[in-house]
């Protein structure tokens, strides 16, 4: 079962300016052509700053909305004419919404998504139980959703998601406002279920963490274009060219100094300490340490090369 | 089909998410017996106070009133639910799931009808049985008929609220076209006063209308007002407002959705 995205565009009517008689409409470009394919068992970080066309492409695929131009083909089948056979092998969670009743403990909703996928008794007593374990959910069964703590409704949402077995997985934001033990335990889930299950999981998420757990893949769209497409490492073997030091010296009060080519900055509450981004291939770091022991006495001093979120940062900043 | 574990799951999971809130649920049968008490007492009131002949007894009227308890579904929670998961998009998760739409509310509309019988009208039926006179069903086979005629009622309505309630992709605030369809529906299907009471020139057009259908013919059927042979015409004519209805929201959905996944709502 693969994805296959092919030549897609997306261009939403929006109303201009409102009118009682004829409303005018202004075009908008969501998805300007972008292909690509993805294989059963993939696991793919789906990520852009807000507004590239990340959600645009999430309802493509999932048939909610229809392609102005261009395929998408999901098992063979095109989603937005064939939604429900689609939706059977498609499991979902979207950010903040929920699909639990609200008054009820969880398995009551478990129990009614089981009628509403026809999932075979062997087989949902099998998930039920797999679930149960790996997201820990046993120690809050009987008790109505709203009194659970939004860590405990997460999982139990995560859950749902996987319950009737589908072959494909969308998460949108599924650690958003969550603590870190429980975004753990969430994350190693998607990359355990996705390593045993071979379950294709497609994840939006603007931690960096969940990310870099979960996914293999990145395919990273901005402004409705695929900026990049491919492993997350070689990612940050390609763009972490910016190396950043930071240094921290004896005196207090050091004034950020200009030196060519670098980036310095300084954080409010340190002010003995340095930050200095730059090009790996442009500045010798040796070069640098003598500058700044002109500045001062150097007590403390780190080294890293650039990570994903800084990565991301200059992608959004437009600095690749 | 899997349909009847389906709908005894939905019937269950509203019996117990309503329990979930008992407190609004007394609430809501006192304000319920208080209703029905103080209607009775109107009619009596009318019935002493007038020298004419009406077109039915006392009696009749009293079961009238306590019998229309049955017709618990005015007030759909679908209504409220469909526009508020519109409104704010999650209408779009409905969407993915492999279950027709209109399939998936009316079972989990027929659990909340369920739901009210049990937990609202039975109740208020008892209490009435140790306090007022009225008459039971007027033959066991009138009785069975009632119970048919009034779950073809419970389609009609179900429909005719669906339907509305998808203006919610037209139009974002609903409120008043709620309270507005809601009355209609209650004055409409003779559900607060018996239809009888209206004047023949108006009677006779609502008869035609599907509201009608839903509250007023039940319990003629039910206090045998209706000749036995009658009754099958009475049928197709609720089956075939069924399958209005039914046509209408299927074209109104279609619209809907279209326009979703078209122009991206």
């Amino acid at each position: 079962m693969s994805i296959v995205v092919d030549h897609l565009t997306k261009i939403y009517r929006v109303v201009k300016q409102k009118s009682i008689f004829k409303p005018r409409f202004e075009q908008k470009v969501a998805l300007n052509n972008i292909s690509f394919q993805i294989d059963q068992g993939e696991s793919v970080a789906y990520i852009g700053p807000n507004g590239s066309g990340k959600s645009t492409t999430i309802k493509l695929l999932t048939g909610l909305l229809t392609p102005t131009s261009g395929k998408v083909t999901v098992n063979g089948l095109e989603p937005y004419k064939k939604r429900k056979e689609n939706a059977r092998n498609i499991g979902f969670v979207f950010g903040q919404r929920t699909q639990l009743w609200w008054d009820l403990p969880i398995t009551e909703s478990f129990d009614l998504l089981k009628e509403i996928y026809r999932i075979p008794n062997a087989v949902y007593k099998r998930n039920l139980e797999m679930l149960f374990t790996l997201l820990d959910l046993q120690g809050f069964k009987e008790i109505p959703v709203r009194q659970l703590s939004l860590g405990q409704r997460m999982r139990a949402e995560v859950a749902c998601a996987f319950l009737h077995s589908p072959r494909i997985v969308y998460l949108d934001e599924p650690t958003i406002g969550i603590d870190i033990v429980t975004k753990a335990k969430i994350r190693d889930f998607l990359r355990d279920i996705n390593k045993e299950e071979k379950t294709t999981i497609i994840l939006t998420s603007h931690d960096i963490d969940d990310i870099e757990t979960v996914c293999k893949r990145l395919i990273l769209i901005d402004k409705g274009h695929i900026v990049y497409d491919g492993q997350i490492v070689d990612f940050i073997e390609r763009y972490a060219v910016y190396k950043k030091i930071r240094v921290a010296f004896k005196e207090r009060d050091i004034q950020p100094i200009l030196i060519p080519r670098c980036e310095v900055s300084r954080e409010t509450t340190k002010s003995n300490e340095l930050i200095i981004r730059y090009k790996k291939d442009e500045i010798d770091t040796n070069e640098l340490l003598n500058i700044l022991q002109n500045v001062g006495t150097i007590s403390d001093f780190t080294a890293h090369d650039d990570n994903l979120t800084d990565l991301l940062k200059s992608i959004y900043k437009e600095e690749i | 089909m899997g349909g009847i574990t389906y709908v005894y799951k939905m019937i269950r999971i509203s019996l117990l998410s309503h329990l979930a809130l008992r407190s609004s649920y007394y609430l809501g049968l006192f304000r319920e017996c208080l209703f029905l008490l103080l209607s009775i007492q109107l009619f009596r009131t009318l019935y002493s106070g007038t020298g004419t002949v009406l077109s039915a007894t006392l009696t009749e009227t009293v079961t009238y009133i306590i019998i229309s308890k049955f017709a618990q579904f005015f007030n759909m929670s679908t209504m409220g639910r469909i526009q508020s998961r519109i409104i704010s998009g999650e209408i779009a998760t409905d969407l993915l799931r492999p279950v027709e739409y209109d399939f998936f509310m009316l079972v989990q509309e027929f659990g909340a009808w369920i739901q009210r019988i049990l937990s609202i009208t039975f109740p208020i039926v008892l209490l009435s049985l140790l306090f007022v006179r009225f008459y039971p069903p007027s033959s066991i086979s009138y009785g069975l008929c009632f119970v048919l005629s009034l779950l073809l009622s419970f389609l009609i309505m179900f429909f005719a609220n669906y339907c509305v309630s998808l203006a919610a992709f037209w139009i974002p605030y609903l409120w008043s076209l709620n309270s507005v369809s809601t009355t209609l529906f209650i004055i409409l299907s003779g559900a607060m006063i018996p239809l009888w009471f209206y004047p023949d020139g108006i009677r006779n057009v609502l008869e035609w209308l599907p509201f009608s259908f839903a509250v007023y013919m039940p319990i003629n059927i039910y206090l045998g007002r209706i000749a036995m042979a009658e009754l099958p015409i009475l049928f197709l004519k609720q089956a075939v407002w069924i399958l209005i209805l039914w046509l209408i929201s299927r074209f109104i959905w279609s619209k809907a959705t279209k326009k979703i996944i078209v122009n991206g709502g």
